[in-house]
């Protein structure tokens, strides 16, 4: 069941409904229900994998705490020593590790298990057949549980957050339990911390009229974004892409911007979704996006697009690996022997690589994702490399670098770069990549625009018609948010209910119109629900 | 203070849900309207438009039986009340769940199912036509709880769009027509009584003598396992509530002698009736003529309809013991009665009965010469039935086609040779009309639609004043070979069915 299923609908407001007739200390539970059941309708044999990773991962937190909490207890003993302090925090310290990487590893195992096998089943084979075996290994008995990327990556930054003692350990698995498959989140994000969503989960889960029309107005608005938008560009954009040999070029750059605008429809019309059902049972979720388009570097733009995911490699992967001694002594050892740029670089190449490289193979498991890992890091390292030499010449070439057009082509600029990592993995091949890249540059045939080819892509007029309008209201509408002088939801808010009413009705029969789903459309389901 | 302010809430949240699911509900009508001019959408119409207890006969089955049983028919003549419950590419599971609709409301004493959907592989497109007329009800969510369970192909729908039919129409929003927008007059041409449709076409070119073949005696059939299924379950249920079940067959050109004898196997194995009228010996009775009985290769048209029915009357009025419902539906039987005489002249190829059937005083007649009917008017065989219509022929041998006559209420009220490019006047009724000729072809217009010719010779307009609407529109041609000829013009499509 996806958020775009009849069911789900169903699914929610028959939740909803059993939600608020419990009483409210035991809402949580009633939560935790809904969203097993929500879990188990995606395939109960989803189950026993989540249940083992919140389960380890809880007696790992309860683990370390506990050794944490005897820690405390030790230190508070009379007559110890400084240096037998130091002895006692380093002893529990080692022992929390322990118990650290034990969990850490065996759920990184179970999650690289159900992601990659199929992925190396083909090379394992060949090697085996190269060597004179019968290479006959099958992955068709891997199962791959709904979300595991989000809820794996959820626990195990309650497990470090534990370990570094940012938050204590929760004694209650079932609260555990339903920080990880809260309903709405599991599917694809975000990836929320245990220190916010956890927390949030266990407050007195009220209702609250204002909160629950608000989420309605965001799943409302999501839902446009993925079913007008998106699931209807996607229909020329995966035409396009399958016929690319067959394709003009100046169709294929077209295809390479929608393929911008699919994306990010489809992704944060998901999180509306999410953020919006989640709003109905009082629970309040992190934003995932940040006006991302509006980004002036790379940097910026994955501080501001998927927030959840960029900020836990960061934190957990990124900042470790920046503070880890092999870096440390990168630094000390080049500190006089390269120039400052040059260090940044030097100092910035192993964090930078790994953080994206496994940013990459979290997204897909083929070459693609690999490639696109590396492209990000390239673009990133060469960033830090240039970005004081192509100041300079700015500043020589009398460039004014603080000009609305300047940031325009800034964002355009951030904006294109996204666009080619969209490319090495939507298409499917590298080679494909390569040659759709090489074909847009190369064969423009501008007539393609108007002598009717445009329309030989899934799409007739009435379609492309619709898809610039819809296009053109969420433009407006994300540039009137992004500015923050206006919400178009508390400006909404202010109107007659009759005018509220004339939108919403607008708005949800907008979707039902013109939404691209049902059997004649067979809706794709969200691009991040396969991560 | 804090309840008056949630009861305020309540009302415009449940306010809101009202305006929404009416809106909802309204939308779904247009676009739903995918079988507006399907049968199926008709039958079912008119079965829930019926009475409580208005039938005592069921068929069953798909467009052969839609348009070849007439219970009008039954009723006029053997005072047995049935309804036609069939439609086109009916499969036999969908058969099952409409024969417990009509039952429902009706305590059924017979059945009747033609089987030929045995042999057919149900698709997607049947099950809608099956399922989305018929009325939310117990049966319509066993059909859909069926469908889902027992249907296997790659262009299933979804559950969720047999309960909400927007889900897979919305998508027909830039397709939607006038047709889709008429709630309430859902007229289109089609005559339906008692679920049958009359079918006013003629295929003249058919050749077979016969429809069984012999040469396929050995050929191995099996009935497809959905199908068999839903006949099983037709049985069961006409069993467990005591309605006697009949099996047809109507002639079908490739029903061949194999499905039939699995047919006849069956109906001996679960000890019922099977009447097939692709035998010699059936289709003898009957009296079927090739030339003039059929709509293509496996329907009949109105004559072949009123013989088979007829005969099934017949059948069953000796083998049933039935009520007799003589005389409690006599205004749906004159109108039937009426569409039948327009029907047998939209089908008359036969000029001395096209003539008689003109005679009636039901009809007003125009007649408009197209192009040089100078070799036409020749005919002995027409001048004389021409002359009995009330024509004196003057001016009717002109070469330039301006001529122009007018019978109403069965006289003529006008016969000129006229120059002008418009003709125009008024029928019985009152409805006006005007005859144009623009670049060498005729057309009328009545009622601000025009109407074509597209033959050339002369054109005969029949205006039932009765029903208010054209009856039939032809052009009798000389064929070179010596004899008149009839073209009939048909102005919607029958096609769908």
């Amino acid at each position: 069941m996806t958020f775009i299923d009849t069911g789900f609908i169903l699914f929610l407001l028959a939740g909803v409904c059993l939600f608020y007739i419990f009483p409210v200390k035991a809402r949580w539970v009633c939560l935790l229900i809904i969203s097993i059941a929500f879990y188990a309708i995606a395939g109960v044999e989803y189950i026993p994998f989540i249940l083992l990773t919140t389960f380890s991962v809880y007696l790992g937190g309860l683990a370390i705490g506990k050794r944490y909490q005897k820690l405390n207890a030790d230190l508070k003993a009379d007559g110890l020593e400084r240096s037998e302090k130091k002895a006692l925090k380093a002893a529990a310290k080692a022992k929390a590790k322990r118990a650290m990487l034990l969990v850490l590893i065996f759920n990184l195992a179970i999650l690289c298990v159900v992601k990659f096998t199929k992925f190396l089943v083909d090379p394992i084979n060949g090697l085996i057949s190269f060597m004179g075996g019968d290479g006959t290994f099958s992955a068709a008995w891997i199962i791959v549980p709904l979300g595991i990327s989000y809820y794996t990556f959820s626990t195990l930054s309650y497990l470090l957050d534990v370990y570094w003692k940012r938050i204590d350990c929760e004694k209650n698995y079932f609260r555990f339990l339903l920080y990880a498959i809260y309903f709405p989140h599991i599917l694809q994000g975000p990836i929320e911390r245990y220190s916010r969503l956890g927390q949030r989960l266990k407050q007195e889960l009220r209702f609250n009229a204002e909160q629950a029309v608000s989420g309605l107005q965001l799943m409302a608005w999501g839902y446009f974004k993925k079913l007008v938008i998106a699931d209807r560009i996607d229909i020329f954009i995966t035409d396009v892409y399958s016929n690319y040999k067959e394709t003009a070029g100046i169709l294929c750059i077209l295809c390479f911007f929608l393929d911008i605008a699919y994306i990010y429809a489809d992704f944060s019309g998901c999180m509306d979704i999410a953020r919006g059902a989640s709003a109905l049972f009082g629970v309040e979720m992190d934003l995932n996006f940040n006006h991302p388009f509006s980004s002036k570097s790379v940097t910026e733009f994955w501080r501001r697009w998927h927030m959840s995911l960029g900020g836990w490699f960061r934190e957990y992967v990124y900042y470790p690996l920046s503070t880890s001694t092999l870096v440390k002594n990168i630094g000390r050892k080049y500190k006089n022997k390269l120039s400052p740029t040059m260090l940044r670089v030097a100092v910035s190449a192993i964090p930078v690589s790994v953080t994206w490289v496994l940013t990459g193979v979290w997204h897909g498991t083929g070459k693609t994702y690999v490639a696109w890992g590396i492209y990000y890091a390239f673009m990133i390292l060469t960033s830090v490399c240039f970005s004081d030499h192509l100041h300079a010449i700015a500043v020589k070439m009398k460039i004014n670098t603080t000009c609305k057009s300047y940031e325009w082509f800034q964002m355009f600029r951030t904006t294109c770069i996204f666009g080619l990592g969209r490319l090495l993995t939507r298409p499917g091949s590298l080679y494909r990549s390569w040659y759709i890249f090489r074909h847009s540059l190369t064969t423009f045939d501008l007539w393609t625009l108007t002598d009717g080819s445009l329309f030989d892509h899934g799409l007739d007029s009435f379609n492309w018609v619709i898809a610039i309008i819809a296009l053109l209201i969420w433009g407006v509408v994300s540039h009137l948010e992004q500015r923050g002088t206006v919400s178009v939801r508390s400006l909404l808010r202010k109107q007659n209910f009759a005018f509220r009413w004339l939108v919403y009705l607008a708005l949800v029969f907008a979707i039902i119109i013109f939404g691209v789903y049902g059997p004649e459309f067979s809706a794709s389901s969200f691009v991040y629900m396969e991560y | 203070m804090k309840n008056k302010a949630k009861l305020k809430n309540g009302i415009k949240v449940i306010s809101f849900l009202l305006i929404f699911s009416l809106l909802l509900c309204g939308f779904q009508q247009i676009v739903q309207a995918k079988w507006l001019k399907h049968s199926s959408t008709y039958m079912a119409n008119e079965y829930y438009d019926s009475d409580k207890n208005d039938y005592d006969v069921c068929i069953i089955g798909s467009s052969q039986t839609s348009c070849g049983i007439l219970p009008m028919q039954w009723y006029e003549d053997y005072g047995i009340s049935g309804f036609n419950a069939s439609f086109s590419a009916q499969n036999l599971r969908s058969s099952y769940f409409w024969l417990k609709e009509v039952d429902k409301k009706n305590d059924l004493k017979l059945a009747v199912l033609d089987v030929s959907q045995l042999f057919e592989e149900p698709y997607e497109a049947a099950y809608r036509k099956a399922i989305d007329p018929m009325h939310l009800s117990r049966n319509k969510i066993d059909a859909i709880i069926d469908h889902e369970k027992t249907y296997t192909c790659e262009d299933k729908d979804t559950v969720d769009s047999y309960f909400f039919p927007f889900l897979k129409y919305h998508s027909r929003v830039n397709e939607l027509t006038e047709l889709d927008f008429n709630f309430f007059d859902m007229d289109t041409g089609f005559r339906y009584y008692r679920g049958a449709w009359i079918s006013y076409i003629v295929r003249r070119d058919l050749v077979l003598e016969a429809y069984i073949i012999d040469h396929q005696a050995e050929e191995t059939v099996s009935p497809v396992a959905l199908q068999l299924d839903g006949l099983d379950k037709i049985v069961d249920y006409c069993r467990a509530n005591g309605i006697e079940l009949m099996l047809i067959k109507t002639p079908k050109a490739d029903w061949t002698l194999s499905k039939s004898r699995f047919a006849q196997d069956y109906a001996k194995k679960h000890d019922l009736v099977y009447l097939d009228f692709n035998y010699q010996s059936l289709w003898d009775a009957v009296g079927f003529d090739i030339e003039n009985d059929f709509k293509d290769m496996t329907h009949v048209n109105i004559r072949g309809a009123v013989k088979m029915t007829d005969y099934l009357g017949s059948y069953i009025s000796a083998n049933y013991a039935l009520k007799d419902f003589s005389g409690q539906d006599e205004d749906d039987l004159a109108q039937y009665n009426i569409d039948v005489e327009n029907a047998y002249l939209h089908t008359a190829y036969d000029i001395g009965e096209y003539f008689s059937l003109l005679s009636n005083d039901r009809y007003d007649i125009i007649l408009d010469a197209q192009g040089d009917i100078r070799s036409l008017v020749q005919s002995e065989a027409l001048n004389s039935r021409l002359a009995a219509l009330g024509v004196s022929g003057e001016g009717l041998e002109a070469a330039d086609g301006r001529y122009y006559f007018v019978k109403q209420k069965g006289k003529a009220v006008a016969e000129q040779r006229t120059r002008e490019e418009k003709t125009a006047g008024q029928f019985s009724d009152g409805t006006k009309y005007k005859l144009i000729k623009e670049d060498a072809k005729d057309f009328i217009k009545i009622d601000g639609q025009n109407l074509e010719f597209e033959h050339w010779g002369l054109n005969v307009i029949v205006y039932d004043h009765a029903l208010h609407s054209v009856a039939d529109r032809s052009t009798l041609y000389f064929d070179g070979s010596g004899s008149v000829q009839i073209f009939h013009q048909i102005d919607y499509d029958q096609s769908d069915d």
